[in-house]
């Protein structure tokens, strides 16, 4: 896992409850990596999952929630940091079904070790876009709350159906109407 | 709790400084993988400007080369798009095409194309793009700038491009000298054929497995079929029947192997009716020489086929009715002669004893009439051989003059009785010696002469020989046997030579004879490539004429030194066997050759022939064919066989009864010298012998019971005493008139001998080296003729003078050297002439 998704959960963990909870948890985790994360760095991917579980923990929330709320917070920051990515004639699903043919393209090409999901993109009729999540690293949470905040940004109201179609949470599918 | 803010501050601070350090870290891997990276990228780049620098260099390098290559082509060499427009024409274009390059770049290749040609040349390049093909040939004409027309075969390469530019480059090369001795050819062979087809002979084209590729007109019509029927078929199985086969195939093997042959057989026509045909195959080549097929032309000749065959039946007819008539002939011969000898030869001893007047009378009546009988049956015999070509030409070595002496000698008495007077006459321009038949020319002279004394009386019948002309290797020689006889009616002349025709009916009861005499006479001049004819005037007298080629014999012994004839050389010191067994023949040659006083010895067959010649030794021996135990033949051989015989290398005369066997042949392969016929007078008797104790003489001199008279006078050193013995049989007068006859004659023969050697004469020098080969033995000097003689061998083999010029020299340079010598020979035999 890039050093971005540690650095950008501990500035979210900071800014909501102060640098002492990120403290707490990163002393109750004990990550290998020792804890202090660069950006550009690449970390085990069991850590971050170990930090989100203890984070919430200490907050009260379940790890969903914590992942759907990252996920929100991320979208954020890769509207400031990558703005290049994001077209301002499209819409909230010519956006997301570039990810997998573009922007995570783009990406890996940035990090050649990035271990980014796929994306399958179908739309089965006009104002429905289905989505179907594949990765090992089972964050299917997280691209909820990315895809929850891209409506946002485009300001459309649709509604967001989540299954899994694979028990685990490898494969998930987001339909999007 | 401000030690624990202070606390987590601290940890936070040091969380940032090692994030910081590992930042750092990672940044500084990143610039160093960039900096490889990039001096990786810059070494490529290197690479890569490198090989493309050298890649450019090479293809200029070679595209110079091409374009040089190009350039001097002796082949046109062009550029056209894919419309056919020219866009680059090498130089040699330009030479041919007679139109520079600026002429030639954007004008269309059909533009130069003979008109008649545009639309096929146009056509199969269409054709070419249109299959995608990507290389092609073709040939057409094309007008230079001066109107040549000039036969291109040009190479077509089309590249093809995917937006439909095509490129093509042309090869192209002036194939007009192949393409006009291909059509000559062509027309050639197209004439040829039809001129053959419109002989009324029959083509037919095979190829190499033998399966017809064309059959013409005229062999359609030969055989029945059409040519759509025979084509791709095999003849043999069309034409053959199956024991033609085996023929057929080996002519195809001969024809394969390119050899061209003709022969005869018979062919099946498409009704099945059958032809007899002469083929001639020959192989059949195309213009590059290699053999693609054979060609029969086939002749109809079963129409001669069938002539030839009744013919064959027809010839074997004759010849069997011929030999018919010989086996009766012979059987004839034999009977009859038998007891005609006894008669014959009785009445001839009869006639020597002595007796009244009467029975003189009766026994001449007796001979005459046993003559004609005689006459008639070797008349008949004769005519019978002659015409079944069974008589050859046997030619010996023979004194002429003294051949017609002997002959005038022997009818002498006839003449007499008559009255006539019967001389002979041979012109100085005869050669002495000739090569001849000596039986055909007797028998041609005893003819005429027979004749001329038959319708003769009282009066001349004269013989002439004379030379008529010179040939190559002979001499014409005329003989001449005139009468002043009854004569011969104009208008009957030339028909007095044909078989049993005398002038008048009458002529033959008075006269007698079988009328066969002049026919066979004819026959026997013609067998010699002469001819004869008669002159006549009826009551003056009658002259025939004959003249044939002889060859001429050069011998040692010139015309002028012959030995003498026969007269002086006496039968009294001869020493004869006669070997016969018949009783009445023995006691006529006993009775004849005790009044001629020669000595004999008998035997009565073969092996007592034989035994006797182991004893003694004679100087002739007489042979009768017929014997028992051992006949003649036989006998004789046994004789030659024995080098202990004394008897060896003594003439041996055949006597034989008959005249329609091949006696003669016979004879001589037992190597006998001469033959006589039974009967035979006296007279034929007597010259047979006297001419053969002459040769045996001459030829078979016994060194050791002849003493050699030149030896004991003491010769000058280097002449051999021997040779001159072998010449002069002791006559040493003799040898001195040749010797100086040699030196007379010696100076004249050097300077002939360079004059001839200068004007390198072949001919000439042949015949120097032959005529002194002869003249160095007549002189003692044998060795130096031996040196002549081989010469002369080499040189008549090598039929020329290469190579022995140094050669002839050396003998000019033998004969200079001779003439002190044989001075010396001749002053020691005048000294011995005198001294005696
Ligand atoms: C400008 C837009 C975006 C950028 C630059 C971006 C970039 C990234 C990066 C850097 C990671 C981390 C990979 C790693 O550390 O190995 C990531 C992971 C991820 N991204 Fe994006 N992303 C973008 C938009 C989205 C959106 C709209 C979705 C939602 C559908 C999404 C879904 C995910 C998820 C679920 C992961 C987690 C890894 C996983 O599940 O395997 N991303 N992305």
């Amino acid at each position: 896992m890039k050093g971005i998704v540690f650095t950008k959960f501990f500035e979210m963990i900071e800014e909501e409850k102060g640098y002492d909870l990120v403290d707490t948890i990163i002393e109750e985790v004990k990550p290998d990596s020792g804890g202090s994360y660069t950006a550009v760095g690449t970390y085990d991917h069991s850590e971050i999952v170990a930090l989100i579980v203890s984070y919430a923990k200490h907050t009260g929330q379940n790890v969903s929630d914590v992942l759907k709320d990252f996920g929100k917070y991320l979208f954020d920051v890769f509207y400031n940091n990558y703005s290049s990515f994001f077209n301002p004639n499209h819409t909230a699903f010519d956006f997301l079904k570039s990810i997998d043919n573009y922007i995570h393209i783009e990406v890996a090409k940035l990090y050649p070790d990035a271990q980014l999901p796929r994306f399958k993109t179908e739309e089965p009729q006009k104002g429905t876009l289905v989505m179907t999540y594949v990765s090992t690293r089972k964050m299917a949470d997280l691209a909820y709350g990315l895809i929850e905040k891209t409506l946002q940004h485009f300001q459309e109201e649709k509604s967001i159906i989540m299954e899994n179609v694979e028990a685990g949470g490898s494969v998930v599918k987001f339909t999007i109407s | 709790m401000v030690l624990k803010e202070l606390e987590v501050l601290k940890r936070r601070l040091e969380r940032e400084i090692k994030a910081r350090k590992e930042a750092e870290r990672i940044l500084e891997e990143k610039a160093l993988e960039l900096f490889h990276s990039n001096e990786q990228l810059r070494k490529l780049n290197q690479n890569l400007e490198d090989t493309v620098q050298k890649r450019t260099r090479e293809l200029a390098q070679s595209q110079k080369q091409f374009q040089s290559l190009v350039e001097s082509a002796g082949d046109i060499i062009y550029n056209a798009n894919v419309k056919g427009h020219f866009t680059y024409v090498n130089p040699m274009s330009e030479k041919v095409l007679g139109y520079s390059k600026e002429e030639l770049i954007g004008r269309h290749y059909t533009e130069f194309v003979q008109k008649k040609y545009v639309d096929k040349v146009r056509q199969f390049y269409l054709q070419t793009l249109k299959n995608n093909k990507k290389t092609s040939y073709y040939e057409f004409p094309v007008i230079n700038k001066k109107g040549r027309i000039i036969w291109l075969g040009q190479k077509v390469q089309i590249e093809y491009q995917a937006d439909g530019n095509h490129k093509i480059t042309a090869v192209a090369r002036d194939i007009s000298e192949l393409v006009q001795a291909r059509k000559a050819l062509e027309s050639s062979e197209e004439k040829y054929r039809g001129i053959i087809n419109n002989m009324e002979l029959g083509l037919l084209e095979v190829d190499l497995n033998g399966k017809i590729t064309k059959a013409y007109d005229w062999f359609c019509d030969m055989t029945g079929y059409t040519a759509e029927e025979l084509v791709g078929k095999d003849p043999i199985e069309v034409f053959m029947r199956p024991e033609q086969i085996p023929i057929m195939k080996e002519q195809d093997a001969n024809r394969k192997r390119g050899q061209t042959g003709v022969y005869e057989i018979e062919m099946r026509k498409k009704n099945g009716e059958y032809i007899w045909v002469a083929i001639s195959g020959a192989p059949f080549y195309n213009i590059k020489g290699k053999m693609i097929g054979s060609i029969g032309i086939h002749l109809d000749i079963s129409y001669q086929k069938k002539m030839q065959a009744q013919l064959e039946a027809a010839r074997y007819e004759a010849e069997k009715a011929r030999k018919a008539e010989q086996d009766f002939l012979a059987y004839m011969s034999h009977e009859i002669r038998t007891p005609l000898n006894a008669v014959v030869g009785m009445a001839n001893l009869l006639a020597s004893t002595r007796l009244d007047d009467a029975q003189q009378v009766y026994v001449q009546d007796i001979k005459y009439a046993a003559d004609v009988l005689h006459g008639l049956v070797s008349d008949v015999l004769d005519i019978t051989k002659i015409e079944a070509g069974e008589v050859e030409v046997v030619e010996s070595e023979l004194n002429l003059e003294q051949s017609i002496a002997m002959l005038c000698k022997t009818l002498d008495y006839r003449a007499k009785e008559k009255g006539n007077k019967l001389t002979y006459s041979i012109k100085e321009n005869v050669p002495a010696f000739i090569l001849a038949d000596r039986n055909f020319l007797n028998q041609i002279l005893l003819n005429l002469l027979g004749n001329a004394l038959k319708f003769t009386e009282n009066g001349a019948i004269k013989v002439a020989v004379e030379k008529i002309g010179e040939v190559e290797d002979g001499v014409f020689l005329k003989f001449e046997v005139s009468d002043t006889g009854i004569g011969i009616s104009a208008d009957k002349a030339d028909k007095v030579f044909e078989r049993f025709k005398q002038e008048k009916a009458e002529t033959q009861r008075q006269y007698g004879g079988t009328g066969l005499g002049l026919a066979i006479s004819r026959q026997l001049v013609e067998l010699h490539g002469g001819r004869i004819y008669v002159e006549s005037k009826e009551g003056e007298g009658s002259t025939f004429i004959f003249s044939f080629r002889v060859k001429e014999v050069e011998t040692s012994t010139s015309n002028t030194f012959v030995p003498t004839g026969a007269e002086t050389h006496s039968l009294e010191s001869a020493f004869i066997l006669v070997a016969e067994d018949n009783e009445f023949n023995l006691r006529y040659i006993q009775a004849l050759l005790d009044q001629w006083k020669v000595k004999y010895r008998i035997a009565s067959n073969g092996k007592e022939a034989v035994r006797l010649s182991e004893i003694e030794e004679f100087d002739l021996i007489l042979m009768d064919m017929q014997m028992p135990v051992l006949n003649g033949y036989e006998a004789c051989q046994a004789i030659r066989k024995d080098p202990g015989n004394p008897n060896q290398n003594v003439a041996i005369l055949a006597l034989t009864a008959s005249a329609l066997l091949d006696e003669k042949r016979k004879a001589r392969e037992a190597e006998m010298n001469d033959h006589l016929t039974k009967p035979f007078t006296p007279d034929q008797l007597y010259a047979f012998i006297s001419q053969n104790l002459r040769i045996e003489v001459s030829e078979n001199v016994n060194e050791e019971v002849h003493q050699n008279a030149f030896s004991a006078l003491g010769l000058p050193k280097g002449f051999d005493a021997k040779a001159l013995e072998d010449t002069y049989q002791g006559d040493i007068e003799y040898a001195l008139q040749m010797i100086t006859l040699y030196m007379k004659s010696i100076e004249e023969e050097w300077k002939k001998g360079e004059a001839n050697l200068k004007a390198k004469d072949y001919k000439e020098l042949v015949t120097w080296v032959h005529k002194l080969a002869s003249n160095f033995t007549m002189v003692g000097l044998p060795h130096i003729s031996e040196q002549f003689r081989k010469t002369e061998k080499e040189l008549k083999e090598k039929k020329s003078l290469t190579g022995y010029q140094t050669k002839i020299e050396k003998l000019i340079l033998e004969v200079k050297k001779s003439k002190p010598k044989v001075k010396e020979l001749g002053e020691t035999l005048l000294k011995a002439i005198e001294n005696d």
